[in-house]
């Protein structure tokens, strides 16, 4: 890995569990990244948000009940 | 009763349609907003174009790309956007809804409907910005498309395919002609698109129930942008309706699309722009405003028949002030337009209407989509109503005239009233060979001054009840020979006495 390779900001809304953390180290791996920060918010409701560097991938409850919200 | 089912299946069909955001998509955040225009930080991958999806459900427009920041225009959500709030790119471009459900129906420049007549039902979507028909792709302008003016499909006929621009100051009825033209169509298979830019709400309804009342809608999308529209909306409305109208002629049918007006599209660009902080050059035009139209009106052709033979056939508007074609737009429009029908206050003050310049007008290509009788008819036209102009500023000097003169002003008078026409009263080809052939004959010195336009109406529903068979002989293909036009000019007389017996009616009407 290179020396300045990214950290990943993962968000969760409670303490994850082993299985996930593997599948959060095999997917942030894909992306050249071999570090995860974690963070345990309850307001995303559900789910798991991945920053790394400007790419998110925000598969968190709320921001589905949000996209429903837009069309209600 | 609401059908649940129905409801759960429309959202979900909305939720799958709605940008992914699982999908990693580049994210930045606002560091400016102001004015409609929001400045981002991060955004990587952006593209110019690009739509973004900001927080909160709102759209913008990715339009300056720097090497620290991202400029972009929202669509809406102005007041709510916060300092800070997330912004992530959609990997997509606008795109217009387009497809035959548009028709008959008034939308948003993104394809939404605004007159209250439920979803609109397209399956399909163009990208709104589309490289125009590439040369070899393109046919000859080869047919006519009528206004039913007679004025205008006489002198600066308008083929289909062709880029015609109507110009003119406020109040001089450069709308009126565009509605004209839209109603004439009625069963001549166009496809019509009237396209509005920060109009007052007010007059697009009066025009929205002319054409609705005109039984023009069955065959007429409106796409709207009015005044208190954000200025986005209102910079991409007519790509909007030409990116409607390349579906339609794509399908190799006929469109005319009207665009109301590009002076002010022009001023919303200028907004835009000078709040982007691009440099200001003429007139605070930013540099590109002639690509702007030019990209905008080059969408407008005549396919080949191999491509299926479709064309778009742009009517754009544009409004002068105190009558100055010479300023930066107008001139522009001009140079990439393929002729002008320049609309004068005075004339439509002194009661010519439609006020209609025809030494300033010009058609370039229009004429050889004329329709063959029409063209032989209406050539001399021109010529003699120059040549009565000319006479008649010379009389303003009071010198006595010799008979021969005085037919030519009498003429040249009676001429100029023939063309005059009463809004939403359109000719067809025949009855407008019929007005051409008197007003150039001998038959025109019996009929009274002031009397002429009143003669032409009563002569045409004279011929419409009693003489279908003099009509319904006229080849506007073809040639009028002399034993037709003397058919046309002995029913104008026979008219002409009758109008004269019933003569006290025909003063008062």
């Amino acid at each position: 890995m290179a020396k300045n390779s990214l950290s990943a900001r993962v968000i969760v809304s409670e303490k994850p569990d082993d299985d996930i953390l593997r599948m959060v180290a095999a997917f942030i791996k894909e992306r050249g990244c071999d570090r995860a920060e974690y963070t345990i918010d309850p307001d995303i409701l559900g789910g798991i948000i991945i920053r790394i560097g400007d790419k998110v991938y925000d598969g968190s409850v709320r921001s589905r009940l949000e996209t429903v919200r837009r069309f209600l | 009763m609401i059908d649940l089912n129905e409801i759960g299946r429309s959202l979900k069909e909305k939720i799958a349609a709605s940008p992914d955001r699982q999908a990693g998509r580049s994210t930045g955040r606002i560091v400016y907003s102001g004015d409609g225009i929001i400045k981002i930080t991060g955004l990587s991958d952006v593209q110019y174009n690009e739509l973004l999806d900001v927080r909160g459900g709102y759209r913008a427009l990715a339009l300056n790309l720097e090497h620290d920041s991202v400029g972009a225009v929202l669509f809406s959500g102005e007041e709510s956007v916060r300092f800070g709030d997330y912004v992530y790119s959609t990997g997509k471009t606008l795109e217009m809804k387009v497809g035959e459900a548009l028709l008959g129906r008034v939308v948003d420049p993104l394809g939404e409907p605004l007159d209250g007549l439920g979803e609109i039902d397209a399956e399909q979507s163009r990208p709104i910005e589309y490289p125009a028909p590439a040369i070899m792709d393109r046919g000859k302008v080869n047919k006519p498309l009528q206004t039913g003016i007679l004025a205008i499909d006489s002198m600066i006929p308008i083929g289909r395919g062709q880029r015609e621009l109507i110009i003119g100051d406020r109040q001089t009825g450069k709308t009126a002609i565009a509605v004209d033209t839209i109603l004439n169509q009625k069963g001549e298979n166009v496809v019509c698109i009237y396209v509005s830019i920060g109009q007052k709400a007010s007059s697009l309804a009066k025009t929205v129930n002319t054409l609705r009342a005109g039984g023009a809608m069955e065959y007429t999308c409106v796409v709207c942008s009015t005044a208190d529209d954000a200025v986005p909306l209102q910079y991409i409305a007519p790509y909007s309706g030409c990116a409607l109208a390349e579906y339609f002629m794509y399908a190799g049918k006929d469109v005319l699309i009207v665009y109301d007006d590009l002076s002010k599209h022009a001023v919303a660009y200028r907004a835009m722009s000078l709040l982007l902080k691009r440099p200001a050059g003429r007139e605070a035009y930013p540099g590109d405003v002639f690509y702007l139209h030019s990209r905008l009106l080059e969408r407008a052709a005549k396919l080949s028949e191999e491509k299926g033979g479709g064309s778009i056939t742009a009517l754009p508007i544009v409004e002068t002030l105190a009558g100055d074609i010479s300023a930066y737009i107008p001139t522009n429009v001009i140079s990439i337009t393929d002729g002008q029908i320049y609309l004068e206050s005075e004339l439509f003050n002194s009661g010519v209407r439609p006020a209609v310049n025809v030494g300033l007008s010009v058609s370039r290509v229009g004429g050889s989509a004329q329709r063959k009788a029409i063209r032989k008819i209406s050539g001399q036209l021109r010529i003699n109503l120059a040549q009565y102009r000319e006479l008649a500023i010379f009389m303003q000097f009071g010198s006595e005239l010799d008979a021969a003169t005085q037919k030519t002003l009498s003429r040249g008078a009676k001429l100029t009233d023939t063309l005059k026409q009463r809004q939403y009263l359109n000719y067809s080809v025949r009855e407008m060979i019929v007005l051409l052939i008197v007003a150039q004959s001998e038959t025109i010195d019996a009929i009274p001054a002031q009397k002429v336009t009143m003669f032409n109406e009563g002569f045409l529903d004279y011929m419409r009840m009693n003489k279908q068979d003099v009509l319904a002989e006229i080849d506007p293909d073809g040639e009028v020979g002399e034993a037709l036009k003397g058919r046309i000019l002995a029913a104008a007389e026979e008219y002409l006495n009758i109008a004269a017996g019933g003569g006290e009616e025909g003063e008062n009407a």
